[in-house]
């Protein structure tokens, strides 16, 4: 299905329960890192999703290797929010689908902030939906435990485009923000259509930021100087939301408003997003079956219900009576 | 505490007392017997090669020092002494009739790498090691040269790996230079065309890009087929082997909602004693408790709450648990 640069993707069917599995199949790469053992964005990923178990996230549903390799079991995911909102030929986002993805975002990311976890790589790309219309997140190689003290963490996680603000200011410390700030850029991407702040540098996203939002001064984000990279703007105005946004309703503005606060503090937590207004007013979210899809992802989500003949190669014989291993 | 404070700031030689903090380059280095030092004292003290611990007086040897990678000495202590037992115990699973042997002999590898590594009967662990050696020469020399084809499996996989990343690669120029081609091909012919031609420009410009279109269509097809080809090919390379899977259960289906009014309704969270709520930590003076989180860490988006919140859930739930 992908070949991405740490893994093969392939579609596979397990021929014991005759459910459409996605199989990530990890790459070695080179000598060095094989000699190293598992992957470690590989073994972050089946460490974290062991443990969660929601709806809205993608399921890891076994883990397997064979020689030297790793592969990792996922629900199968017909196609994920970037292809849906990329694809604007033959798809039209209502407002009651935006709110349908959203809901089912935040919830699943509520989840996994609860378990104190953050995911740190939300763009559409990983949030999958498939032929029913529920959305899960994927793709937790970057995932990690957060709320401890002495941690340091990295800032050069999250795609560029969904970067907060304090993580391209170089912050190591950092909680829920840096996910919710994704979730807004992701919303103002469905509906412009496109993505809202495509830079193409670190510093050229900051400006897109604040060209947008207005540079915060020190009232709105105090002890933003004390941040390791911290340069000085330009001071930009910002345009209102309203002006960004002539189409949107004022309840979605109240959240975008919120997720997109430039001071971390300041912005929602999932929780809190999920109790606004906007959720629970008309108009109502759309139910997952009819939700949006690309038509080639319908036509054959469709074809394969009555039969589930493919020429698809997978084995999954042999039962699990042999005695698990564990060596270093 | 400052404002900047690392926690790996503490982290000290035990030979020269230099610390993280004063020296940002220093290296802790460990040798086989788990005991660190800095890596200027591995060079002032091995000058000679070869010198004796400072803790447990072994000889070591300079070459055989390397970073230490955990922070638990006895981490590293632990993957040597396990990598020396594995060089002896080292049948495989195929070797085993049954699970329970196979289990009871993992088990006895690991008893003896415990011991050793936490100094119980320390002798008495190498003769068995010693005993366990002399009655299996044959079978782990078997075994041994069996283990280097397994390395060179992977080396394979990975050659193989590389090939296919290489083919792709040639594949993808040699379909560049080949459009390129046509490209030009179907310019020249083009401007022969309305040079020979006494018929009309545009007619004789629209036929041009029509047979383009045409040709386009067949050859995005053939690429096509081509595509699965090639994607079959690495299917059938790949997974042509018996893997064993033990399925561990698919997610709940879920279930199919009518059109209604959303209303936000709390996640199901494993049972817990109730911790104190996000508000609750600053009134009910948790807070006093934590470290207070930098400035710089509060302008991040970090705050003690976090810390504090997660500290009091853990509790909370090992509380029931226990």
């Amino acid at each position: 299905m992908s070949l991405a640069k740490f893994a093969t993707v392939y579609k596979a069917l397990d021929v014991e329960t005759k459910q459409i599995v996605a199989v990530k199949k990890i790459k070695l790469g080179s000598r060095e890192e094989a000699r190293d053992g598992i992957n470690r964005t590989a073994l972050r990923e089946i460490k974290l999703l062991q443990e969660v178990h929601h709806p809205n996230l993608i399921g890891l549903l076994d883990v397997f290797g064979y020689k030297s390799n790793v592969s990792l079991v996922f629900d199968f995911m017909d196609t994920d929010l970037e292809v849906i909102i990329k694809d604007t030929d033959n798809i039209i986002l209502t407002p009651s689908n935006i709110k349908a993805y959203m809901i089912q975002t935040l919830k699943g990311l509520e989840f996994l902030h609860l378990h104190w976890i953050l995911h740190r790589d939300l763009k559409p790309n990983n949030l999958l939906v498939n032929s029913d219309g529920i959305l899960k997140i994927g793709d937790f190689g970057l995932a990690r435990f957060f709320g401890s003290p002495n941690r340091q963490y990295s800032h050069q996680v999250v795609t560029r485009w969904y970067r907060s603000p304090e993580l391209l200011f170089g912050a190591r410390s950092y909680g829920t923000g840096v996910d919710m700030w994704a979730i807004g850029c992701i919303l103002a991407e469905m509906l412009v259509r496109c993505p809202y702040f495509p830079g193409d540098s670190d510093l050229d996203q900051l400006t897109r930021i604040f060209t947008a939002l207005g540079t915060p001064g020190d009232d709105d984000w105090p002890d933003m100087t004390k941040l390791p990279d911290y340069v000085s703007f330009k001071h930009f105005e910002g345009s209102p939301l309203r002006d960004l946004f002539p189409a949107a309703s004022d309840d979605l503005l109240q959240l975008l408003g919120s997720l997109l606060t430039i001071n971390p503090m300041k912005r929602c937590s999932c929780t809190e997003a999920l109790k606004m207004e906007y959720f629970s007013n008309k108009p109502v979210p759309t139910p997952g079956p009819i939700l949006p899809l690309p038509p080639s992802i319908r036509q054959k989500s469709e074809a394969e219900k009555p039969s589930l003949k493919r020429k698809i190669i997978e084995e999954s014989g042999f039962g699990g009576s042999l005695a698990k291993k564990l060596q270093f | 505490m400052g404002d900047y404070y690392d926690s790996s700031y503490e982290v000290q030689c035990p030979v020269c007392k230099g610390t993280k903090y004063r020296n940002p380059q220093m290296k802790l280095m460990v040798n086989v017997c788990g005991h660190p030092q800095c890596d200027a004292c591995v060079r002032m003290n091995f000058i000679k090669e070869s010198a004796q611990c400072y803790e447990c007086n072994i000889v070591l040897k300079r070459a055989k020092f390397r970073v230490q990678m955990f922070e638990d000495p006895l981490v590293e202590k632990e993957i040597d002494i396990r990598r020396k037992v594995m060089r002896i115990y080292n049948k495989s699973e195929e070797d085993f009739e049954t699970a329970d042997e196979w289990n009871l002999y993992l088990e006895e590898i690991e008893e003896i790498v415990f011991n050793i590594t936490n100094d119980i009967n320390r002798l008495e662990m190498e003769k068995k090691i010693e005993n366990y050696e002399r009655m299996n020469k044959d079978e782990i020399r078997r075994n041994y040269t069996k283990k280097s084809k397994e390395l060179e499996e992977i080396d394979k996989q990975i050659d193989a790996d590389m090939m296919r990343e290489m083919e792709r690669k040639k594949w993808q120029e040699e379909e560049n230079e080949r459009s390129k081609i046509s490209r030009e091909r179907n310019k020249t012919s083009l401007l022969q065309d309305l040079m020979a031609s006494d018929g009309d420009a545009s007619l004789i410009v629209q036929s041009h890009a029509e047979r383009l279109k045409i040709e386009q269509q067949k050859e995005e097809q053939v690429k096509k087929e081509k595509e699965i080809l090639r994607r079959q090919q690495i299917m059938s390379q790949e997974f042509s082997s018996g893997v064993k899977i033990g399925f561990a259960g698919i997610s709940a289906p879920i279930k199919v909602q009518k059109e209604q009014q959303y209303e936000y309704e709390p996640p199901n969270l494993p049972p817990s004693l109730p911790a104190p709520t996000w508000d609750e930590l600053e009134s009910g003076g948790y807070l006093n408790h934590v470290r207070r989180a930098s400035p710089s860490a509060v302008a991040g988006g970090y705050t003690e709450h976090y810390a504090c919140l997660r500290a009091l859930q853990d509790f909370m739930s090992t509380l029931l648990s226990a």
